[in-house]
């Protein structure tokens, strides 16, 4: 009667009490004894079941001179929203990487990519060490890339292609407008690591048709997107450039038309994935909300319009209406998630930069699901400038 | 409410041969007991084989307090009803004091005479003594044996290294021999 007292429970009942622990002692548990660490680690892979649906969200406020501190928010349908750094197995990445400060450059099929400051590590001269760092954090493990090339200019996106049927990953740092243009040709300009071979490189690539005045900025929202062994990002005046990271080598860089006749900037606009598998240009025109779908790429170049919502309207269904109409930046889309399907229609959200948070528009049942306030921002009395979206598909793969 | 006043008793033994008697309404809480009753296959004694009597009277406490809340509740604002805060609070003095393997004997009693809110209340108990532990104090709280090999923990542990971090009571075993 005295024996192993735990071992008389049921594992209907072991696996009701292993599914309320914290993920961290799930995972002491699968070494507690063999009988449980089968159940333990299938509950680890529920859990990776409930982050999906979760939208990772950067709020980049200026904390320190010359610096951007990012703040973390999620967006689910299991768990509703908030913000701060306490979400458990969200955002604690400080809590098992060794860095003082991170920002989360990246987000690709359950891994992010983040710059980190090293908590040991020094260079010559004493100062702390900034590091690119890959984490998956379903499983909290991570790695560290080895130093990047001195960049050639500030003007930059970092992207993270992670393909998880083969489970290497490429970071590309890809260069914007100066590099593009050298003599008659165009180019484009990206510092590449691969994990495979676990080192960076220089590459050139040029682009497949001249296109007048092509250039890359930086934006403030997600402006590439990784899918089917492409990177795209977007350009100005109207375009896409798309990279094949796929091989060794990077072939050459696509240059795609987006169906729109202005060469004024655009308003507000950002990429995003569109199921299955096809790239979506999310377009804000003060007047409508606009998604641009292209399918099969490659073979096909022709974007196709999905669906359009009325920013009236949407301004109109916003519990918090009144406060919105009062800023002048309202209601940005900043990203999209898949969530599956709900009889047989997909389920896709769009979200949303309000004045006080984020908010979720339903593109099935054309309903916004939910605002996010920030209050963890507005009780720290942190001001956010921008917002950057990630959806976040989680996975156990390793980095 | 009740019909009679005489109230009917049921009689309950334990694994251990200990008698219980209690009112029908109490053993009703037990959804098993309450079928057995209902389908009228229920003798003199119902032998409960599973629990011993220490836990037993645990369990018939539990059923005894649900009975007070549920007779009054059918009347209006009833003074017994409790609030969510208070349920609480009573369900943590309820099972203060509970070390793990009496906990664990309830909740295989609870599980077999079907009494959810015993249950849901023993598992949240298990949940508080479990969380933030690491494996060997969940070993000895529990009595689980430690069947993997050396091998086997160290592989484990080297997977997950950010949950095991610090774990002050983790001695290799080849070292330890």
């Amino acid at each position: 009667m005295e024996s192993a007292a735990f071992d008389r429970l049921s594992d209907d009942m072991g696996r009701n009490i292993l599914s309320k622990l914290p993920l961290k002692t799930l995972v002491r548990f699968m070494s507690v004894s063999d009988r449980w660490k089968d159940a333990a680690r299938e509950i680890v892979e529920e859990r990776k079941e409930k982050m999906k649906g979760l939208v990772l969200v950067n709020f980049v406020s200026i904390d320190f001179p010359g610096m951007y501190i990012p703040r973390y928010a999620y967006v689910s349908q299991n768990s509703g929203g908030g913000a701060g750094s306490d979400v458990e197995g969200m955002l604690d990445l400080m809590e098992y990487v060794p860095v003082k400060h991170f920002t989360v450059r990246d987000v690709c099929n359950g891994l992010l990519l983040c710059v980190g400051i090293s908590t040991t590590a020094v260079d010559e001269n004493g100062d702390p060490v900034a590091n690119f760092y890959v984490c998956n954090p379903v499983t909290r493990q991570w790695a560290v890339l080895p130093e990047s090339p001195p960049a050639s200019s500030r003007d930059l996106v970092d992207v993270l292609a992670f393909d998880p049927t083969v489970s290497h990953y490429k970071v590309l740092r890809w260069y914007g407008s100066e590099a593009t243009r050298q003599g008659q040709q165009q180019y484009v300009e990206a510092d590449v690591y691969c994990s495979s071979s676990g080192t960076w490189s220089r590459r050139r690539v040029p682009l497949q048709r001249r296109k007048k005045n092509i250039t890359c900025p930086t934006r403030t929202t997600p402006s590439s997107t990784f899918l089917k062994g492409f990177v795209f990002r977007l350009a100005d005046p109207n375009a896409v450039i798309a990279v094949d990271v796929s091989g060794d080598r990077i072939p050459s860089a696509h240059v795609i038309d987006l169906p729109f006749q202005k060469n004024d900037p655009p308003v507000h606009r950002c990429l995003a994935k569109w199921p299955v598998e096809s790239l979506c240009c999310v377009d804000y025109n003060k007047t409508r909300i606009e998604m641009w779908v292209l399918e099969d790429f490659p073979a096909k170049t022709k974007w196709e319009m999905k669906r359009a919502v009325s920013v009236e309207r949407l301004t109109a269904m916003m519990p918090m209406a009144s406060v919105v109409k009062k800023k002048e930046k309202p209601l940005l889309p900043v990203t999209m998630m898949f969530r599956g399907r709900v009889r047989g229609e997909e389920e896709i959200v769009v979200v949303l930069e309000v004045p006080d948070g984020v908010a979720c528009y339903n593109l099935r049942t054309s309903e916004v699901e939910g605002v996010y306030p920030l209050d963890y921002l507005r009780r720290k009395n942190i001001p956010f400038r921008d917002v950057i979206a990630y959806p976040f598909y989680p996975c156990l793969c390793s980095p | 409410m009740s019909e009679s006043t005489e109230k009917k008793m049921v009689r309950l033994r334990s694994s251990d041969g200990e008698v219980f008697e209690v009112e029908e309404s109490v053993a009703k809480v037990a959804k098993t007991l309450q079928d057995m009753l209902e389908e009228d296959c229920a003798d003199a004694v119902i032998p409960i084989t599973c629990v011993r009597a220490p836990i037993l009277t645990k369990v018939i406490d539990y059923c005894k307090d649900q009975v007070m809340i549920s007779s009054s509740s059918s009347t209006t604002n009833n003074p017994n009803e409790r609030t969510e805060q208070e349920r609480k609070a009573w369900g943590q003095k309820f099972m203060e004091g509970v070390d793990s393997s009496t906990l664990c004997e309830l909740l295989v009693a609870s599980n077999f005479l079907n009494i959810e809110g015993l249950l849901n209340l023993g598992v949240d108990k298990m949940v508080s003594m479990i969380q933030g532990k690491y494996p060997q104090e969940i070993r000895d709280m529990f009595n689980v044996v430690n069947d993997f090999t050396p091998e086997e923990e160290e592989e484990i542990r080297n997977q997950n290294a950010w949950a095991f971090e610090r774990d002050p009571y983790y001695k290799k075993r080849s070292s330890s021999k």
